[in-house]
């Protein structure tokens, strides 16, 4: 019987739409610009945050440590440094090392050490921070504890743009949100709409449905199936359409200078997850804009 | 069958559709319900299928207590009782075949079964020839066979006929009479809501009376002079 059902919401679904074949194709038109505008800003939100994830990740945490610390009681410290989950990596950098570094990456400046007798340069660990460490407060976080170490003389760490950058993802995402939102209030309104007009021209059937004894489920499936198709077929015009800007349009965009960082920059296409979650997305605001359309109808 | 007591309904503030209407009908009766325009009859039925709830009072209709009736089971008790309208409330987009069908897809009849049924019901009401044509391709005698088709298909325990003679004219109106008879001899407890007098006095069956919302008589089959000659009758009695 369930397949019996399905079978038949489907096909009714379906003639629904070849029924309103002008207002289905407004909705659908409509729906895959708005999900296209969506997905427009997944592609560039999910490339900012490659790149950036690339820079966080070489943020790194510099700890020099106070003069007449052993190279034993540095092993000690490094291992104690180990133990805290939000540090990834700890590479201890001797006197001795971070001279012949100073040397070789300042060759012009070797004045500088001229008439020193003795090593002027601190020795340090440099500590990579691990994946869920690499944000704002996880790291002022980090900083602040490895102050509190009396062996540790200062800690430095690229502190005004690794906050200017997180700053710059968080309302990104913020802005995500919103627009997803807004976009999302209104394909459920479009497909209401659509329908609710279906449901209109149909209300006499409705009203032999129920009384010759169709359960309210039975009632909503055909225009439960016909939001979903539309939103799914706005979702599918929505990649389409996206596939196209990035293969044809995107390229040249990049080639004419326009966007500043991201010029040159290999941008990628949406993981086929994030596409799933678009089509979802799609069918999910389709059953719920009908649901609200038929519910409605049905409580009168 | 159908037990109705001290059944109040409202509709707004001032109007009292039903007032304490108490009566019983017994399982495979054949009941006329009658009065003027606007004495209730339509609401009392309504009741009986629950697309109106009363106020007050208590309706059992096949043991179920309606008041007590949860929102999801009302499908369920639809599915017992085949209802006719005055306007026969057909879908006009399908033929009279699929009309049937659709009715028995609906309650979720095997697909194999749907169609012989719809057949051998289409048959019991004289329209096997029509099966592939349009409501709106019919005379109004043929539109209101396929809504009784339609509403006995499922073979309810009650049917239940608003005005189904209202828009047809005497000698179709004795030809929906007949059928209804035939549909109540198998067995079925029938009601009808009328007010063709002509009609009520033929078929010789118990009579409830409406007035003002209230049962002014119940009779049963009574003699065409205990009923109220002051009706107002469409059709002339036939003779015989």
């Amino acid at each position: 019987m369930l397949v019996q059902n399905l079978s038949y919401f489907i096909e009714e679904g379906f003639r629904s739409l070849r029924h309103n074949r002008f207002m289905s194709v407004v909705a659908i038109v409509t729906i895959g610009f708005a999900l296209m505008i969506f997905g427009a800003f997944l592609i560039v939100y999910s490339n900012v945050q490659q790149i950036t994830d690339g820079w966080i990740r070489e943020v790194e945490v510099t700890a020099y440590l106070r003069e007449g610390i052993s190279d034993d009681a540095a092993d000690e410290i490094k291992k104690r440094l180990w133990e805290n989950r939000e540090i990834a990596s700890v590479v201890y950098v001797s006197r001795e090392q971070a001279l012949q570094r100073f040397t070789s990456e300042h060759a012009d400046a070797a004045y500088l050490l001229e008439g020193l007798t003795e090593n002027p340069l601190p020795a340090s660990f440099e500590i990579g921070l691990s994946r869920e460490a690499r944000n704002r407060e996880a790291v002022e976080r980090l900083v602040a504890k490895l102050g509190k170490l009396p062996e540790l003389e200062g800690v430095q760490y690229g502190e005004e743009w690794t906050k200017s950058l997180l700053t710059f993802l968080k309302i990104l995402r913020m802005l995500g949100f919103i627009l997803g939102g807004l976009l999302g209030v209104a394909i459920i309104f479009i497909i209401a709409n659509t329908v609710r007009l279906t449901v209109y021209a149909r209300r006499d059937e409705l009203a032999v449905m129920r009384l010759i004894g169709a359960t309210n489920w039975f009632i909503k499936g055909p225009f439960l199936t016909e939001g979903l198709l539309q939103g799914l077929a706005g979702a599918l015009l929505s990649v389409g359409l996206l596939l196209g800007m990035y293969h044809f349009w995107l390229p040249k965009l990049q080639a004419s200078a326009g966007i500043f960082f991201l010029q040159n920059v290999p941008l990628s296409f949406l993981s086929v997850e994030m596409l799933l979650w678009i089509m979802a997305a799609g069918m999910l605001m389709g059953f719920f804009g009908s649901l609200m359309s038929v519910g409605r109808f049905l409580r009168v | 069958m159908i037990r109705m007591s001290n059944i109040q309904k409202r509709y707004g503030p001032d109007f009292r559709a039903l007032k304490g209407i108490s009566l019983h009908i017994r399982r495979g009766e054949f009941v006329f319900v009658t009065g003027p325009s606007g004495a209730g009859k339509t609401t009392l039925l309504k009741m009986i299928y629950c697309e109106q709830k009363a106020d007050e009072g208590e309706i059992l209709v096949n043991g179920r207590n309606l008041s007590r009736l949860r929102r999801g089971s009302i499908p369920y008790l639809r599915r017992n009782i085949g209802v006719v309208f005055q306007d026969f409330k057909l879908i006009h987009s399908k033929s009279v075949f699929d009309n049937i069908v659709f009715a028995l897809r609906v309650i979720g009849t095997p697909r194999g079964d749907m169609k012989r049924r719809a057949w051998d019901v289409l048959r019991r009401v004289g329209l096997q020839h029509k099966i592939n044509s349009y409501p709106l391709c019919l005379s109004g005698g043929e539109q209101q066979r396929v809504a009784i088709a339609r509403a006995v298909v499922n073979d309810p325990a009650i049917l239940i006929a608003d005005e189904p003679t209202g828009n047809l004219d005497a000698a179709v109106a004795d030809e929906i009479m007949g059928l209804l008879e035939e549909i109540h001899v198998r067995g079925t407890t029938v009601v009808v809501a009328t007010h063709n007098m002509g009609i009520v006095r033929r078929m010789k069956k118990r009579v409830i009376r409406l007035e003002d919302g209230r049962c002014v008589s119940d009779t049963n089959a009574p003699d065409a002079f205990e009923l109220d000659e002051g009706e107002i009758t469409l059709v002339k009695p036939s003779v015989g």
